[in-house]
């Protein structure tokens, strides 16, 4: 036994001390800082000596110097968070929406009843010239209304997509930042016995909770200390050093929107909504199922509706000039083309066109189109089924005709098996309402009075075999101006008005239609074809009657307007109402999930957090420590001084 | 349980941000008199406002249409009361003139009397409602019905307009006619005038109270010593059938403006139904609202101060 080791002793006591009191001030310089967990000081007594008949002890060493951390709560708080940013997210843009579709600014509500409440006017003063005029003006007030809402939805659906693209490239950026942390990690512990750097596991853990945040994320911890993420349900963005990248890429089912891609060898594959579910990706992408594409489908279908009954009864009258009245609005019974996959059989041929058939039974629902291989399968995007009334009616016409829902289908060409189209029917409609350019300037040809006759002129096409003996009227009121083609297939009477939409035919002798009644003379053979016109028009002196205008008017208690179901104003109700639906179930999952976090994380600070007043009284701790094994160094440079003296 | 220091700040910031939006809410709430601010305030209640404002909306539709309505059948019944005034005093004159003992200037100043009573029927058959329409046209837009046309020395009176009354819809169920035809009012279609004479528009020509006064004209112009007592006799049979056609429809005017009276209340009554359920729906309860924001300043400044005081809390300040 020596007094040299009563001073070695008291050295590492020292430095035990000075080891404490640095990681104190650790923790207190760090105490604010997001993420960081407190170390501590992990010391042991070190190995003692043998003196023959008993044991020395040599002092003290730094064990390690540890983080305190509990896997299970910090791991809670993490995926608490990543709930949070979705339903932050969430709440943030469905809030938009509920607030573009129902605050009364902004509403199409006031714009819908002001047109409707100008009819009502005109029908009591049919002849006034003012009254016409408010009409234009509530007409054209009505259509501001539905384009800047559309304009207003657009804007959010844009905002939508280029967050996409910016959380996309956040992952990304992040994924790397996390490989480049995994390899100090991994260093950190080479060699034996060595524990990883606290502060460099709380990079790592905050690069995962960030990307965790962002997208569902699932994360596994090597025994190197480094992480291993997967994200999307199934693609593993870090492992250890290596980081890989999802893309945000145009979908090539429907290459107006981007949907999220990542590739694996030579696969690239592009996980469906259902498997990008969590964060702020998660909350965009359903925010744009859900609720954009819903409320783009249902508002285009309100000002569809709208106007093409509108529309209809408009030429179901006569103008202040006893001529048949036109349409009101500009047609929008054109639905366009569905978008084909990028993915389609290049040689293919098909081709599709979309007609409203019946613009009260429309569902504002998109469509999926897929062909099996001999039929196309019909499928909306609530999921449901749909079955077509699929009608071939040839005599000349290359077309098929799917009629579903209000919607009226014209397929050509040849499809593959596997082929798919996106058909949104009524998507972005509510921008296209405008009103006729020549009732805009002239409101005489608003068609305010009541039809007094309609008359039927049939002409043959080419030399058929048969001929038209009678054609009339029969039903005044489902009247309107227009022009048939009347067409014989081998089987069935066809009608085809203004060369767009197909009617139904019915009866069997004479044959119905849109009120007229058509006698066959002769038998048929298939390729006969008569072009039908249908011309209404007022007689003198009766101008000064408001019934047309009356009708247009109580076009707004048509409780089957809408959807079959609804009147225009119960329609954007439902709208609304579904809007402010889901903006108050982000609004209270977002408050709820706050309070979790908050909760949570008071838990995990419990464990982990600094507390400065603990710092504090540590810090008195290890300065006595620091004193004390200075004392002990003091003391035994006093006995060696004692020892030198001796003589 | 040990509390880090960053959870004094984490609960005290949330507490904060909680009692200040809840603060928003209410001081919004009081500042816009609404606790129906968007859907998402309540969307069953939205959905219902939707409703409800369309019925507000309809109900005003029919408020505005039973006001024309009323203006103009009062216009009407003035109109047919100042005729009946006319129709009157061409009474008295076709008496006077029966008398017989009068001079020709007597009798000359009763023709221009007359012509001028004569005049003023036209006019006030011609008639316009504020909006342009013509009052007795029925549903014809034309300029005037009542025209006339000169035939071998004689004037016709004829009737232009259409037969169809003009009609607005008053309520939900109910299109009340807003006009006579003057065909009906002023012209005795059972009786054509005598002589193949036709109209313009190719229709026999019929008595009318125009024709009535035309006659009694005729009459005072016919020179003194001549007896026009079988004209006189006849003019005022003529005088009082058409007074009674215009009492007729006077009175029916009348009676469609009680009708309009009693529809006009029902209006007010559903207007004010449903401007309460609106209300009841929508607006806030300002009692309501006042104390929620005074109770939720009180929780703010409370959640303040805690803190203030907590967070001044530290062993480092002895040390």
């Amino acid at each position: 036994m020596s007094l040299g080791r009563v001073m070695e002793t008291g050295l590492s006591g020292l430095y035990a001390a000075a080891s404490q009191l640095s990681t104190a001030s650790q923790n207190i310089s760090n105490a604010s800082v997001e993420g960081y967990h407190r170390q501590s000081v992990v010391l042991a007594a070190n190995e003692p000596q043998s003196q023959g008949r008993f044991f020395l002890g040599t002092g003290v060493s730094v064990e390690a110097v540890r983080r305190v951390y509990d896997a299970f709560t910090d791991g809670q708080l993490r995926d608490a968070r990543a709930d949070a940013t979705y339903f932050e997210t969430l709440k943030s843009l469905t809030g938009q929406v509920d607030a573009a579709l129902s605050s009364d600014d902004s509403s199409a509500l006031p714009g819908i009843q002001g047109l409707f409440s100008k009819f009502s006017a005109l029908a009591a003063s049919p002849t006034s010239a003012a009254a016409r005029q408010l009409v234009v003006s509530n007409a054209n007030s009505m259509i501001d209304r539905f384009a800047s809402l559309q304009e207003r939805l657009d804007s959010i659906r844009r905002g939508v997509e280029d967050g996409i693209g910016a959380a996309v490239s956040e992952i990304n950026s992040l994924g790397s930042q996390l490989a480049n942390v995994n390899a100090l990690v991994r260093q950190s512990v080479a060699g034996p016995g060595k524990t990883p750097a606290s502060d460099l596991l709380d990079q790592r853990d905050a690069l995962v909770s960030k990307i965790s945040g962002l997208i569902n994320t699932t994360v596994a911890y090597a025994s190197d200390g480094s992480a291993t993420v997967t994200v999307a349900n199934g693609f593993t963005l870090v492992d250890g050093n290596a980081s890989s990248q999802i893309a945000a890429v145009a979908d090539p089912d429907d290459p107006t929107r981007k949907v999220i891609a990542f590739t694996v060898g030579s696969t690239t594959t592009y996980p469906p909504d259902s498997d990008v579910s969590g964060g702020r990706i998660g909350a965009l992408l359903q925010v744009r199922s859900e609720l954009l594409d819903y409320a783009d489908g249902q508002l285009g279908r309100l000002a569809v509706s709208l106007t093409t009954a509108v529309n209809a009864q408009n030429r179901r009258g006569a103008d202040q000039n006893l001529a048949g009245g036109q349409n009101l609005f500009i047609d929008q019974t054109d639905l366009g083309s569905p978008v084909g996959s990028l993915r389609n059989n290049p040689n293919s041929t098909t081709g599709i066109s979309a007609r409203v058939a019946d613009a009260s039974q429309l569902t504002g629902l998109d469509y999926q189109l897929e062909f099996d291989g001999s039929a196309w399968r019909i499928t909306d995007s609530e999921g449901r089924s749909v079955t077509p009334t699929i009608t071939t009616p040839g005599g000349g016409d290359p077309a098929t005709y799917y009629s579903f829902e209000g919607v009226q289908l014209a397929l050509t060409g040849t499809a593959s098996a596997g082929d798919r189209f996106t058909l949104r029917p009524t998507a972005g409609k509510a921008a296209d309402i405008a009103l006729n350019p020549a009732i805009q300037s002239d409101p005489k040809k608003i068609a305010a009075s009541s039809v007094v006759t309609a008359s039927v002129t049939s002409a043959p096409v080419g030399s058929p075999s048969s001929s038209i003996s009678a054609a009339s009227v029969s039903d005044l009121s489902k009247v309107r101006g227009a022009t048939y083609d009347f067409f014989f297939n081998g089987t069935d009477w066809f009608a085809r008005r203004d060369g767009k939409v197909l009617v139904p035919v019915t009866g069997s002798g004479p044959f119905a239609f849109e009120g007229v009644s058509v006698t066959v003379g002769g038998t048929p053979a298939s390729g006969d074809r008569f072009t039908l016109s249908v011309g209404v028009t007022g007689t003198n002196n009766t101008s000064g009657n408001g019934s047309n205008a009356l009708a247009l008017a109580n076009l707004q208690s048509d409780t089957k307007a809408v959807g079959g179901a609804a009147t225009f104003a119960e329609g954007y109700g439902q709208l609304a109402s579904a809007a402010g639906t889901q903006a108050a179930s982000a609004s209270t999952g977002s408050t709820a999930q706050n309070a979790l976090v908050l909760q949570l994380k008071s838990q995990q600070q419990a464990i982990s957090g600094v507390n400065l007043d603990e710092e504090a009284a540590s810090l008195l701790r290890f300065q006595q420590a620091y004193q004390a094994s200075s004392k002990v160094i003091a003391t035994a440079g006093r006995l060696f001084d004692s020892i030198l003296q001796i003589n | 349980m040990r509390v880090a220091t960053s959870t004094i700040y984490d609960t005290a910031n949330y507490n904060i941000q909680l009692a200040y939006s809840r603060v928003v809410r209410a001081q919004s709430e009081l500042a816009s008199g609404s606790r129906l601010q968007t859907a998402a305030d309540n969307p069953g209640d939205f959905a219902q406002l939707t409703r409800v404002g369309q019925l507000l909306s309809e109900n005003t539709q029919y408020r505005d249409a039973s006001e024309v309505a009323r203006n103009r059948l009062e216009l009407e019944e003035g109109t047919l009361a100042s005729m009946g005034n006319l129709t009157q005093r061409a009474r008295e004159l076709a008496v006077q003139l029966g008398n017989g003992a009068l001079s020709t200037s007597a009798r000359l100043s009763i023709a221009t009397e007359a012509e001028g009573l004569l005049k003023s029927m036209v006019s006030l058959a011609n008639a316009q409602n504020p909006d342009g329409g013509r009052m007795f046209a029925g549903i014809s837009p034309t300029d005037a019905p009542v025209k006339s046309f000169d035939l071998s020395g004689s004037t016709y009176w004829y009737y232009d307009g259409n037969d169809s009354p003009r009609a607005v819809q008053v309520s939900s169920t109910r299109e009340m006619p807003t006009s006579s035809a003057g065909s009906v009012v002023f012209f005795d279609t059972a009786t054509p005038l005598p002589g193949p004479v036709t109209d313009p528009n190719g229709n026999p020509v019929n008595d009318s109270v125009f024709a009535t006064l035309q006659d009694l004209v005729t009459a005072a112009k016919v020179p003194a010593p001549t007896s026009v007592g079988t004209q006189v006799e006849s003019v005022l049979g003529r005088i009082t059938k058409f007074q009674e056609q215009m009492v007729t429809e006077r009175a029916r005017a009348g009676a469609y403006l009680n009708e309009i009276e009693s529809i006009q209340s029902t209006l007010e009554v559903s207007k004010l139904s449903f401007t309460v359920l609106k209300g009841e729906l929508k607006d806030a309860d300002l009692a309501d609202a006042i104390s929620r924001f005074t109770q939720q300043q009180t929780a703010l400044e409370a959640a303040q101060k805690s803190f203030v005081r907590v967070q001044g809390l530290s062993l480092f300040n002895y040390l």
